[in-house]
């Protein structure tokens, strides 16, 4: 990416983005996310399921949310080495999944995005 | 004084004074991010941007929102001039209209059953395979006009997944859909019942690849999410949902949200760039400051706007040369005893003539009283050549002679063709053959301060979902740069 953000301060009255809220990698990722899913504790499933606490567990578990049937007998779980190919690229890990994404190519923002959803945890 | 948006612009004057800025600046306002259309992707790209604190405006050429999604408040029965279906994994659409409480329901886009009118006469879709006037051969003859595109799509389809249609090696289907129809063994009369009802210009002049891709999408929302024991196009308008107040509402409800970033009426003239921020100036002369700017209008509205440095290489040439569809609309409301009773045959109508399909609308609440027709291509601006009204009788006349049934039943109540439609003058895009190869990458990356949206920088979704992921995406392009 070829943004150059440099000099910008000599022309605006006060920093660039001074009111943006400071982001980690992670959760700058997540903002492809969150359409799709929610990440607090509790908040309710929207197309995709809520994923509070997701690192580490079976997938197709949450309850109220309707899977599809590949999803739901795939026997996967969701430790960090199979999100991290999943996030790359759905379709490498399951056949007949719903998760309409594009997936995330480079390796540290995946990473980023990892680690983000391990801090949203119990 | 805390600093913020409102209180720079009151004080711009004492800040200039402060700071020496040159005398053009006095009167700028000064924000984060300029977003150039007020359209879904453009608004999209606000709000993400807005989440995080960003400052942002969204200059808008018009004094409405939503571009493509125009729901025809002023006309009886709310006519939707655009779009109008949301899909099963409309994932974002879906989410704004939950966040900002835009009301929907099931079913859209339900129109009644079609008959056929080849060189002006009628057939049923019952009698289609039988028919003399079907000139299409062996198994072809069981598809019906409207299905014979997606007949061969589907039993050819290369894509597993939508994305596929990104990949290095789909490229060689970015070739004349002719071409690709060819190879699979459609006949002659079977392109040409395609090239009559296609919305892209004709099938020398659309990219077999981007068909494929639609194609790959809507089906994957049927294999989904669909009732596989219905004919896909009923199957498809079930698992659909529609705004219940009319699809304007939901670019309408993310713009109160983003309340007074909103800048109506705001076309843009020029757009300069250089290392220190972006300058956007509007035609009225008011200036817009920025780091960073989202261009989410139309291309070929694009070409309208003074950019510098010029945009060259491939992002130049995607924007001087991808075209957009064509695709003139006149709506009726139905009167007097029910035609379709009295000559006992479907509602609606697809004909291989001037005007292509003769829609009667299924309201919500089983109504008929809405007929649309439309003509789409060259078809659409030959009859675009004729002003409203009399275009309007034209039609009329026109279907009053295949279907004489409907002489005198019809009232012409709206006339739209989005060729004409100011700041828009196109509907969606068309890719034509080599285009995607050419610079669809191009168009999904940034250039330096300046980054694209809008329904034409598809990736994964269609329509409406193209848009408003097309807007995330732009978003997320500057919120990593910053």
């Amino acid at each position: 990416m070829k943004i150059i953000m440099f000099g910008v301060a000599a022309f605006l009255a006060m920093p660039a983005f001074a009111q943006m809220r400071t982001m980690s990698p992670g959760e700058k990722a997540w903002v492809q996310c969150r359409a799709c899913h929610t990440l607090e504790k509790a908040a309710g499933h929207k197309i995709g399921p809520n994923l509070y606490g997701i690192v580490g567990q079976a997938a197709g578990t949450r309850a109220g949310f309707t899977y599809s049937p590949a999803l739901k007998s795939s026997g996967l779980t969701w430790d960090r080495a199979t999100l991290d190919r999943w996030i790359e690229k759905p379709s490498a890990v399951l056949k007949g999944h719903r998760m309409v994404f594009i997936g995330i190519a480079d390796k540290d923002r995946r990473t980023a995005l990892i680690d983000f959803l391990a801090s949203k945890a119990p | 004084m805390t600093l913020n948006r409102r209180t720079m612009i009151k004080s711009a004057a004492t800040v200039a004074v402060a700071t020496a800025l040159p005398k053009a600046a006095m009167a700028a306002e000064i924000h984060d991010v300029v977003v150039v259309g007020g359209g879904l992707a453009g608004l999209n790209a606000a709000l993400n941007l807005a989440d995080t604190g960003a400052r942002v405006v969204v200059l808008e050429a018009a004094s409405r929102v939503g571009g493509r999604c125009f729901t025809a408040d002023s006309v009886d029965g709310r006519p939707e001039y655009g779009a109008s279906q949301i899909g099963a994994s409309y994932a974002r659409v879906l989410d704004v209209c939950r966040r900002f409480d835009v009301a929907l329901a099931p079913g859209a886009n339900i129109n009644a059953p079609m008959c056929y009118v080849l060189d002006g006469k009628i057939v049923t879709g019952k009698a289609w395979a039988s028919s003399a006037l079907n000139k299409t051969v062996g198994a072809e003859r069981e598809v019906l006009p409207q299905a014979m595109s997606g007949y061969f799509l589907r039993k050819n389809g290369h894509f597993s997944e939508p994305q596929d249609w990104l990949a290095a090696d789909a490229r060689k289907l970015d070739i004349p859909y002719r071409q690709w129809l060819q190879s699979v063994g459609a006949s002659p009369a079977a392109i040409a019942l395609i090239n009559s009802g296609l919305v892209d210009p004709d099938v020398d002049r659309v990219s077999a690849l981007a068909l494929m891709h639609e194609h790959a999408y809507a089906l994957s929302e049927m294999d989904s999410f669909g009732d596989k024991t219905l004919d896909r196009f009923e199957a498809y308008s079930r698992i659909s949902q529609h705004v219940v107040k009319g699809t304007s509402r939901v670019p309408e409800a993310m713009a109160a949200h983003l309340g007074d970033a909103m800048r109506m009426n705001s076309p843009v003239r020029a757009i300069d760039m250089n290392n220190t921020g972006v300058t956007v100036t509007c035609t009225d002369g008011r200036v817009f400051k920025a780091g960073h700017v989202v261009m989410a209008i139309p291309f070929q509205s694009m070409r309208k706007i003074a950019i510098t440095p010029a945009l060259d290489g491939d992002i130049g040439k995607a924007v001087s040369s991808l075209s957009y569809q064509r695709q003139s609309q006149v709506f009726f409301h139905i009167k007097g005893t029910p035609y379709w009773e009295e000559d006992g045959l479907d509602a609606s109508f697809w004909s291989d003539g001037p005007i292509t399909l003769v829609r009667q609308q299924i309201g919500y609440q089983g109504e008929r009283e809405l007929v649309t027709t439309l003509a789409f291509g060259d078809k659409a601006t030959n009859l675009d050549g004729l002003p409203p009204l009399e275009r309007a009788e034209w039609v009329m006349a026109h279907i009053s002679t295949l279907r004489p049934s409907m002489k005198g039943k019809l009232e012409p109540i709206a006339v739209q063709s989005w060729e004409e439609q100011p700041f828009v003058n196109g509907c969606r895009h068309s890719y034509m053959p080599g285009q995607i190869t050419a610079f669809h990458e191009a168009m999904t990356v940034p250039h330096g301060r300046m980054v694209f949206a809008g329904e034409q920088v598809r990736r994964l979704a269609i329509g409406m979902e193209a848009a408003m992921e097309s807007g995330e995406a732009a978003a997320v392009q500057i919120i990593e740069a910053v």
